[in-house]
């Protein structure tokens, strides 16, 4: 204990100089301030990371992602103004935005619903999810989240970065930088006429997903 | 400070502030040498942009609400009377056709951010062909490529606030982007946009960046800056020879205000260059004043004294020449501010979920940005082992550009001088460095181009298909080749720094320009 003091008084004070020799009690008293120094430090980066910690916070405030489906069996299709959209919409070539049938929790779904003869489809194309010439795959590009609202001749292009999906062969990637496929969703008529799904899209809506 | 004989009130009140703030003994900031070289101007224009887009920010602040609530419009546009519009969108229209002078200032809000960064831009381009960026410059050259970075962040978090059916297009690219960083990107997503885009609190907080945390940060960036501006001094061009010393009023000039103002070129002041040599150390001690006292006691500054720098003193000749930068911006944004709509926002309607502007394209500063987006194919993706999926966006929109930034913060250090070094050099006498410059430049306009790839098709009648096959070979195989022409026909300077080859070939000089001349004359190339 009292050498402690000793060494201590030797290393600030004056009296360093005239020690022989650094060995010895100086040493370890420099090792004892090398560790207070660590601890000093840790203390206080822990210190000033922990008022980092409320940036978590941050990703916290009003939260409404939604991850449950965007349709299921039996939700109609609607058309921009909440009408159910009926067997002779469109004509073959034409293609519509649609949407699910408003339900609570879910903002926006946009799909594409497009007409050709039965026979145009091939391809990737899920022929069991189309009816009557119609099918239906979600606007929302693959690539960076835009919508697909234009097209060049046949085939659906997202005018952000020019992504291009053909509508025939199950809206796979014909051009662009969008890594798969618009997801397909699956329709059916219901009895009096009306285009409803008969789930969810068939793949995840949207960029990212695999 | 002046004597007192004539407008005794304003010595007087002059007098009062000395007492209390010891003006005079800083007297010699009034010194400073300011190398008499028109492009030195650029990094003025960008200040003077920085101070409009505040000023007239402040006014925008006034009206704008941050919200994407939706309000019934009662504004004057009829186009939207009685529909349900975002609240920001709404606010806007109501600045833009409602307030008072909105629309001028709004669109010069607009304007200047252009011009800030454009000007920013150019001002790079100069230092880095004039290889002011050398020791002991790189950290300013880190601090302003930091500012380049912040003025496109407050651009881009500004595009958004008006909610229109670009802005919450182009926000929703960005989040996409920011969602596509491995690991954090969920997080980071979340952090930057207020939870999954489009939610209640992107607007507000895309609000508080722009007008607080980013100017803040502008605002800290610029003034250190402009400190370590003071402190180092500029560069100066290389002098035709001796340069005679100050001339004897130079001094008086700055504490008699404006007298002297008027003989812009006989005004020469004189600095102490920046840390390294001794005499340098010395001068910067004292300031300008004793770079001026040491070299009249010299007579003159002789033609290779990197210790002092020859320039007009801060005030008065500087200042004026300042005032007339700044009266010239303003008026350049006031013209294009009342003759130019920009981003007319009733004609681009609010933000619409369900869909996509046809001709959708970022501003122009971050077209290059967008053109790595459009021209990277999904195949780029790979698997990392711990990280996850890493996805073409994340390498177009956030690698690439991260690695843009970095090799232009990183380049003071490549191309590094052991010794300080205060001339500004002719780029014509850099082959190596002016190459890469030419390299760069070029680059990030083919990728622009890329960027506007749909208009570049339909231009020459084409798809976007074969275009963009054209373009992933341009991205390097046009900069490498406009890069070797510079090279070759600049190699023969390298050694005798005083004397261009001839006056014809100018490659170079102001970038862009110039390099897409080069190509122009084939026997250049050898």
């Amino acid at each position: 204990m009292s050498d402690d003091c000793d060494t201590c008084d030797g290393c600030c004070g004056d009296e360093e100089p005239t020690r022989p020799s650094i060995y010895t009690d100086a040493r370890a008293e420099m090792e004892r301030r090398d560790y207070a120094k660590m601890l000093a430090t840790v203390g206080g980066l822990t210190a000033v990371g922990s008022l980092a910690a409320p940036l978590m916070g941050l990703t916290r405030v009003f939260e409404r992602g939604y991850s449950g489906p965007v349709y299921s069996d039996g939700v109609a299709l609607v058309d921009g103004e909440g009408n159910r959209v009926t067997e002779g919409a469109l004509s073959e070539g034409e293609q519509m935005t649609v949407f699910p049938e408003p339900r609570p929790g879910i903002a926006d779904a946009p799909t594409l619903l497009v007409r050709y003869p039965e026979d145009a489809y091939g391809g990737e194309t899920r022929m069991e999810s189309t009816v009557g010439g119609y099918a239906a795959y979600s606007k929302v590009c693959t690539h960076a989240g835009c919508m697909v609202s234009d097209t060049e001749g046949e085939t659906l292009v997202c005018p952000c970065h020019f992504g291009k999906f053909d509508p025939t062969s199950g809206a796979s990637v014909v051009g662009g930088p969008p890594p798969r496929a618009l997801p397909q969703l699956p329709l059916t008529l219901s009895s009096d006429g009306h285009l409803v799904a008969t789930g969810d899209f068939e793949g995840p809506v949207g960029p990212g997903g695999e | 400070m002046a004597t007192s004989d004539d407008g005794g009130r304003l010595a007087r009140a002059y007098g009062w502030v000395d007492a209390r703030l010891d003006l005079d003994s800083d007297r010699e900031i009034l010194g400073k040498a300011f190398p008499a070289e028109d492009s030195f101007l650029l990094g003025e224009v960008a200040l003077f942009c920085f101070l409009v887009l505040v000023l007239t920010g402040m006014f925008l602040g006034f009206f704008f609400e941050p919200s994407t609530s939706d309000v019934t419009y009662e504004g004057s546009v009829e186009r939207f009377q009685g529909e349900e519009v975002p609240e920001a969108f709404a606010s806007v229209l109501n600045i833009t056709y409602d307030v008072p002078f909105g629309m001028l200032l709004r669109r010069m809000h607009h304007w200047a951010a252009h011009l800030f960064i454009a000007s920013m831009a150019l001002h790079m381009l100069r230092v880095f062909f004039t290889g002011a960026y050398r020791n002991p410059r790189e950290p300013n050259w880190l601090v302003g490529t930091g500012l380049a970075g912040l003025s496109m962040g407050a651009a881009y978090t500004g595009y958004a606030l008006p909610f229109d059916e670009f802005a919450s297009t182009a926000t929703g690219i960005g989040y996409n982007l920011a969602k596509s960083v491995p690991l954090a990107g969920e997080a980071l997503a979340k952090l930057v946009f207020g939870g999954s885009f489009p939610s209640s609190a992107t607007i507000p907080r895309f609000y508080f960046l722009h007008v607080l945390v980013i100017p803040l940060a502008i605002a800290g960036l610029i003034g250190v800056h402009m400190l370590i501006l003071m402190r180092q001094k500029h560069t100066e061009a290389e002098r035709e020879g001796d340069v005679p010393g100050p001339a004897p009023p130079a001094e008086g000039a700055a504490a008699s205000g404006g007298t002297a103002a008027a003989d812009g070129g006989d005004g020469v002041a004189t600095d102490g260059a920046g840390s390294g040599t001794p005499a340098g150390s010395d001068a910067v001690a004292d300031g300008g004043v004793a770079g001026s006292v040491r070299a009249k006691v010299a007579g003159t500054v002789a033609r290779d004294d990197d210790s002092v720098i020859v320039g007009l003193p801060a005030f008065p000749n500087q200042a004026a020449v300042s005032a007339v930068v700044f009266f010239l911006t303003l008026a350049t944004l006031s013209l294009l501010a009342g003759f130019l709509p920009v981003h007319n926002v009733a004609e681009y309607g609010p933000n619409d979920p369900a869909g996509t502007p046809e001709l959708i394209m970022p501003d122009w500063f971050l077209m290059w940005v967008y053109g790595f987006l459009k021209l990277l194919p999904s195949w780029l993706a790979f698997h990392v082992p711990i990280l996850g999926e890493v996805n073409a966006e994340f390498v177009g929109g956030i690698l690439m550009p991260t690695l843009v930034f970095g090799a232009v913060a990183a380049w003071p250090f490549v191309d590094y001088y052991r010794d300080p070094e205060h001339f500004a050099l002719n780029p014509l006498d850099r082959p190596k460095q002016t190459a890469v410059g030419v390299f760069g430049v070029t680059f990030i306009m083919v990728a622009s181009i890329a960027g506007m790839n749909n208009i570049a098709a339909d231009a020459l009648g084409t798809e976007t298909g074969p275009v963009n096959a054209v373009l992933w070979w341009a991205l390097l195989g046009w900069p490498t080749l406009c890069a070797a022409i510079t090279y070759g026909l600049l190699r023969g300077n390298d050694e005798g720094p005083d004397e261009p080859a001839d006056g014809s070939d100018t490659p170079s000089d102001d970038g862009p320009d110039a390099t897409s001349d080069d190509p122009d004359d084939p026997e250049g190339e050898r």
